[in-house]
């Protein structure tokens, strides 16, 4: 579970302070799939690196799992990001010149996991995106939605709770786009909790509930009654959703 | 993180630009190259230097015409200082009991139908005791003959292949420089002393050399020897032969006497003094250009660091601590610095043993000489260099915000 509680977010550049977040406050409950919407400069991508780890509010409280945040050190939270979630980005951040088998075991040389277990962990994790086929290609050999499911895999392999995906799509074509949204219904259908950041209205549909932030506040937050399937539609032929 | 881990991890990072690495350790090559090379030959120089002093006994004292005291040429000092007489006088001293005066010259040397250009030198019969070297066959002079002048020569080993193509010459004649000596012995290898090959000479009484061949009376050169403690025998020499040469010297001061008294000691002081000073040259040579090589190792790791931003936002956001980062950078720069150290060495002494092989071919017994502590200190300054030049770049990988790093483009 993650509870938002008043959260502020300013920055101060040369004395210049800017508000990003204002008051924000929410639940995500496990197992749930969420839509973070709202236009560029909102402040959805801070929110996200907020409930990420990667970032800590200005004033107000998280609470991730019962524990305030605040009190983790930042090797703390170094450990959370590497354990608890799972990051996926627009820009895909794979290394260059790096195996997919290597890409998906980058997390795995940060974490305390026994050696015996990484081959495997990331064989399973490259197998759930459908790449077994690609495993030893180099990252730049991949077309756009392979590179993305490869940071899916990435985000997968320490066997997170959460998977935090920052405009999984924005770079792609809408039949990849739908494929890596399909991945992530099925992940959620695992059981994985969802936490999607868009300014696309399409992609948000696929979550099971939308928060629509605008100038820093909460502005909406809404169940999707008919969300949009994705999986049938894949048009990868290589993936087949199971 | 696992060593094993870092190692691949920092390996994977060099090797994505193998000729920018290759570039970047090329000026810690040279400089580890360098200090290698350098004291491999200068240790090399000064095993074979000491070696030659070393020729000389222990227990020898030299006397030769100079004023300073501690080396250097005898400059604007009278080289004719030192009269046969006067030095032989040296003889009845109780601290010295073998004396041979020198005089060398090269001179023509007539056997037959050859006419060679040998160095003659002038000694007494104890100039065997002292340079612990006897006829292998027929006799050396004795000091009947030195006292008469008698004109006969004794033959260096090699000698009798050059003059007599290999044929007994004992009872031969030559001629020195027109003059006729008969020779009456041929004296036991003896290999070279202080760069002298003493194979190569003819040996005959100072006082028929000076009289008969070079028409001088002084010697150039006095090598005794000491009975008991070196120092006192010393001062015994010089008191007698300010005495003997009649030189004033109220001051007792060393410097003014005209002439000086040398130890093998002394050499092999004097051979430390310059080689020590040139390891410190060369160590100041060589730790300038780790410098330059250490900035060159910084300036790419800054270059590496900014390139791979995204990377190390990425590393951070799936949980790289900033120890992490730190060292994955500082391995890297460590690995490039000691991979630099390494070929250095190894190229250093390849270098050596080249350079060793090829003055061998042309002179004495100059040997390759591995350089232990040059190849430890050369490996361990390289490690060091890394460490310092390289974990200021390290630490501003690490201290990179990773969102911002992410967003970086």
């Amino acid at each position: 579970m993650m509870q938002l509680s008043h959260i502020f977010k300013d920055y101060s550049n040369d004395g210049v302070v800017t508000k990003v977040l204002h008051d924000v406050s929410f639940i995500i409950e496990s197992g749930e799939f969420v839509s973070i919407m709202g236009p560029s400069g909102s402040g959805k991508s801070t929110l996200m690196h907020i409930i990420g780890f990667l970032d800590r509010p200005t004033s107000g409280d998280y609470f991730f799992q019962d524990a305030n945040v605040a009190q983790f050190s930042d090797d703390a939270l170094a450990n959370l990001r590497n354990e608890r979630i799972g990051f996926v980005f627009q820009a895909f951040h794979l290394l260059p010149n790096t195996t997919v088998f290597e890409n998906v075991l980058l997390p795995l040389m940060y974490s305390s996991r026994d050696e015996s277990e990484r081959g495997n962990l990331v064989n399973a994790a490259i197998e759930s995106v459908g790449l077994s086929h690609r495993r030893d290609h180099l990252s730049h050999q991949l077309s756009g939605g392979e590179k993305q499911r490869v940071a899916i895999a990435r985000a997968l392999v320490n066997e997170p709770d959460f998977i935090l995906a920052d405009e999984p799509t924005g770079n792609l074509d809408s039949k990849s786009g739908a494929s890596i949204m399909a991945i992530l219904q099925k992940l959620n259908h695992e059981g994985k909790t969802i936490l999607v950041v868009t300014h696309e209205n399409l992609t948000a549909q696929h979550a099971k509930r939308i928060i629509r932030i605008r100038d820093g506040m909460v502005e909406a937050d809404e169940l999707v009654n008919n969300h949009i399937r994705a999986m049938e539609k894949s048009s990868e032929s290589s993936f087949q959703l199971k | 993180m696992k060593f094993s881990t870092v190692l691949h991890t920092a390996l994977s990072g060099i090797m994505t630009n193998k000729l920018r690495s290759l570039l970047t350790i090329s000026g810690i090559v040279i400089g580890i190259t360098s200090v290698i090379l350098m004291l491999s030959i200068g240790q090399s120089a000064q095993a074979l230097i000491i070696s030659q002093v070393a020729s000389f006994g222990s227990d020898s004292l030299f006397v030769e015409p100079g004023n300073a005291e501690e080396g250097g040429p005898p400059i604007g000092s009278d080289f004719t200082i030192l009269k046969y007489d006067a030095v032989m006088k040296l003889r009845s001293l109780p601290t010295i009991d073998r004396i041979a005066p020198l005089v060398w010259l090269d001179a023509s040397v007539v056997s037959g139908n050859k006419d060679k250009r040998v160095r003659i030198v002038g000694t007494t019969p104890d100039n065997q005791d002292i340079d612990n070297a006897y006829p292998m066959s027929g006799r050396f002079f004795d000091e009947t003959e030195l006292r008469g002048r008698a004109k006969v020569a004794v033959l260096g080993h090699k000698m009798v292949d050059l003059l007599f193509d290999g044929e007994d010459p004992v009872g031969q004649r030559i001629k020195i420089n027109r003059v006729n000596f008969k020779i009456i012995g041929v004296m036991e290898e003896q290999g070279t002393k202080f760069f002298q090959n003493l194979d190569e000479q003819i040996y005959i009484p100072v006082t028929t050399a000076q009289k008969e061949v070079f028409g001088v009376d002084y010697v150039q050169f006095a090598s005794l020897r000491a009975v008991g403690d070196l120092d006192i025998a010393r001062e015994d020499v010089r008191y007698a032969l300010r005495d003997a040469l009649n030189i004033n010297n109220p001051d007792n001061d060393p410097a003014k006497d005209g002439f000086r008294i040398a130890s093998q000691v002394d050499a092999v002081e004097i051979v430390g003094v310059v080689t020590n000073a040139l390891t410190l040259l060369l160590s100041s040579i060589a730790a300038i250009s780790l410098v330059v090589g250490g900035i060159g190792i910084m300036n790419i790791m800054l270059v590496s660091v900014t390139e791979r931003t995204r990377e190390i936002g990425l590393r951070k956001a799936i949980g790289a601590k900033k120890k992490d980062i730190t060292i994955q950078f500082l391995s890297e720069a460590i690995l490039l610095t000691m991979t630099g150290g390494v070929v250095g060495i190894l190229l250093g002494l390849l270098l050596a043993f080249a350079f060793a092989t090829v003055v061998k071919h042309f002179a004495y017994s100059f040997a390759f000489v591995l350089p232990v502590t040059a190849m430890v200190s050369g490996f361990l300054v390289a490690l060091f260099v890394g460490l310092i030049f390289g974990i200021y770049p390290a630490r501003r990988a690490a201290e990179l915000d990773p969102i911002e790093a992410l967003r970086y483009e």
